[in-house]
């Protein structure tokens, strides 16, 4: 996980060569999909291709679809339209049971009056297993998941980490074609997530399903994905591997929803284009002479420590909102921290800096329709 | 500020005060029953009317034990009532689970319908059911007393429908994709987790059953099938007047489980009645 975020930090530095390409054996194939409450238009032809043994996450912010379109994968919706295929077979009327595919909820969906044992056991039950074999069976993955102490326990006995190492658990033991996660981290504490984020990648490397992971936290997306499907309005807007999302995003939505913080984004550069840099490769300092230089006045910073976050307000273009930028915390940087923290709380008027920009880290978009026109120098068009 | 708690103590023991004359009318017939009970008929009809009674005497319990078939009544009040709960909490849970966790068209308006059926008073029905059973030859038989129970109540339909909206969806989701079928989801999910909800069905329908005396009056023939209630009745109508003594000593054996049961379980049927207002539909 550390190795991949680095890999993120350095991706600007990254040659074109180097980005991944995925050859796509498609397994599951989903098309035209569209879904609509009422009038409202939740997914709009979403069309998806997912191979054997991928760890797939759909991501986007909240009400964007992805947890219906999860629903549907499921088997738990109906009334849509567009096929879903598996292997050539057609899943897209069948029932939840017919499909062998797991899911874990974000609530965890334990049988509350039901002991971890008889939660994890249920799926073999039903299917009418002996009973031997499903003993077998849950402590074998009890004892993978460390769950073995807590067998005779209720869910309501359990921690939140516990209770979701359960719902995996009970995912698991079915040996599922496909496994659905929807938010599964969410509901827990920042430490815990990335404790069980490790048992998922312990659960994917046990498993050869395919995995189908939402949600909305652009972390999680980055770290687990293999491709990311980036999903707003019912629409995907880019389905991609998590380097080329970050290096190469499709769109202004991608560019300012992958990034933290998000890639600034300013109007009226050139006529019908949207300029975009991320805020870490700025510099306050000229470093080439086709540097962009850009200057502003600073209405925020922010000190994580070892960085510094400045927000500030453009002086001559348009944008949303401050523009934001990411600087190690050098001496120079620490001076200006002092002052503006110095100014403020005599009230002085703002301070005024300069930035910079190398042209190859820049991003240019159509104005017309938000896409990705080219990065970097304009000859070396995409 | 001392006068202000002043009124408020005068306010509390004036509200005690009012709670208690009503709770003193409301006991006073029953009063009346237990000690009217224990005393001899000369005593009931003497026109000197005395609250204590003088002789003490148990000569009524012993007369009503003689004249009517106590056990008999008891085994037919239970068999009735063991029945008639295991119909509506199968068929109205049934239905509440189909109202609740599973969707469908026109579901809502079958919903309604169902409660609307809650307004139609039960003497309505009364000759028209009694015309369709005696049709199917079931007159002077138990089976117009249960059967009708297996096609559920409105009012308990309503009731459990209202306990398993409260049952998050993502549990039949997830036992859906565990491989459960609909029936499996209500057997092994919805009812273990309903229990509360169906011990106020049991309780209610308990009640409804011991106390009936319209439905098995009409319907029943033979002493040997009468359930308690109509069993008291004889003391009034086969004697010519009333034997009250007896019959008092009778009611109130008949009365001794249902105080009991009320005593033990007040905290539910409590809960019975405002369960259908408190959670939103």
């Amino acid at each position: 996980m550390q190795r991949q975020s680095d890999m993120l930090q350095g991706v600007a530095n990254f040659p074109k060569t180097f980005l991944l390409c995925y050859i796509i054996l498609s397994v599951l194939k989903v098309s035209k999909l569209n879904k609509s409450y009422g009038s409202k238009l939740v997914l709009d032809e979403i069309d998806l291709e997912i191979s054997d043994s991928e760890f797939l996450v759909l991501v986007g912010p909240s009400g964007c679809g992805k947890s219906t379109l999860m629903r549907i994968l499921a088997g738990l919706e109906k009334d849509f339209s567009g096929t879903i295929n598996y292997k050539n077979k057609d899943l897209t009327t069948l029932s939840p049971k017919e499909r062998n595919l797991s899911m874990v909820f974000q609530n965890y969906a334990l049988y509350p009056h039901k002991s971890v044992f008889d939660n994890i056991a249920f799926p073999l039950k039903l299917k009418g297993l002996a009973k031997k074999f499903i003993e077998e069976r849950v402590c074998d993955i009890a004892a993978k998941l460390s769950l073995s102490e807590l067998l005779m326990r209720k869910p309501s006995e359990l921690s939140g980490g516990q209770r979701q190492r359960v719902a995996l658990a009970r995912a698991l033991i079915k040996n599922p074609d496909i496994f659905l996660m929807d938010e599964p981290l969410s509901n827990l504490d920042a430490k815990l997530r990335v404790q069980l984020r490790q048992e998922i990648f312990k659960l994917k490397s046990m498993s050869k399903a395919m995995f189908i992971y939402v949600t909305h936290d652009q972390v999680e997306a980055l770290t687990l994905g293999d491709r990311i499907a980036v999903l707003n309005d019912g629409k995907i807007q880019q389905v991609a591997s998590p380097i080329e999302l970050f290096d190469k995003p499709a769109n202004t939505f991608v560019a300012s929803f992958i990034g933290s913080p998000a890639m600034n984004l300013i109007k009226g550069y050139k006529d019908g284009v949207i300029l975009g840099f991320r805020p870490d490769p700025v510099s306050l300092v000229q470093e080439s002479q086709s540097d962009l230089k850009f200057s502003g006045s600073i209405v925020n910073i922010e000190n994580l420590g070892n960085e510094i976050i400045i927000y500030l307000n453009l002086d001559n273009y348009i944008c949303e909102g401050a523009i934001s930028m990411k600087l190690k915390t050098t001496a120079k940087v620490q001076g200006l921290f002092e002052t503006y923290q110095q100014q403020k709380a005599n009230s002085e008027k703002l301070i005024n800096i300069e930035f910079f920009v190398a042209e190859s880290l820049l991003y240019y978009f159509s104005e017309l329709n938000n896409k990705l026109l080219y990065k970097g120098f304009s000859n070396e068009s995409n | 500020m001392d006068n202000f708690q002043a009124k408020l103590k005068i306010g509390k023991i004036l509200y005690l005060l009012v709670l208690l004359t009503l709770a003193a009318i409301f006991l006073l017939p029953i009063a009346m029953l237990v000690l009217s009970s224990f005393k001899t008929s000369e005593q009931i009809y003497s026109p000197n009317f005395t609250f204590i009674p003088d002789p003490f005497s148990l000569q009524n319990f012993i007369d009503a034990f003689n004249k009517i078939n106590f056990p008999l009544a008891l085994f037919n009040t239970l068999y009735l009532a063991f029945f008639n709960i295991i119909g509506v909490l199968i068929a109205s849970s049934l239905a509440a689970y189909a109202f609740s966790a599973v969707e469908w068209k026109g579901r809502d308006l079958c919903f309604s319908i169902t409660l609307a059926t809650i307004m139609l008073p039960d003497i309505v029905l009364l000759i028209p059911q009694f015309i369709f059973f005696k049709s199917l030859g079931w007159y002077g038989n138990m089976l117009p007393l249960i059967i009708p129970y297996f096609c559920g109540l409105p009012f308990y339909i309503f009731l459990l429908r209202q306990f398993f909206i409260s049952i998050p969806k993502d549990l039949a989701d997830s036992a859906r994709i565990d491989g459960a079928s609909e029936f499996s989801i209500w057997k092994d999910i919805y009812l273990p987790l309903s229990k509360p909800a169906l011990l106020i069905v049991t309780l209610f329908q308990f009640l409804i059953t011991w106390n009936d005396l319209m439905k098995p009056s009409i319907y029943l023939i033979n002493e040997h099938q009468y359930n308690l209630s109509l069993a008291l009745h004889q003391f009034q109508s086969k004697l010519g007047g009333a034997q009250w003594g007896p019959l008092m000593a009778a009611v109130l054996i008949m009365l001794l489980p249902v105080v009991i049961l009320f005593l033990f379980s007040q905290k539910y049927f409590v809960k019975g009645i405002t369960m259908g207002g408190l959670k939103e539909s």
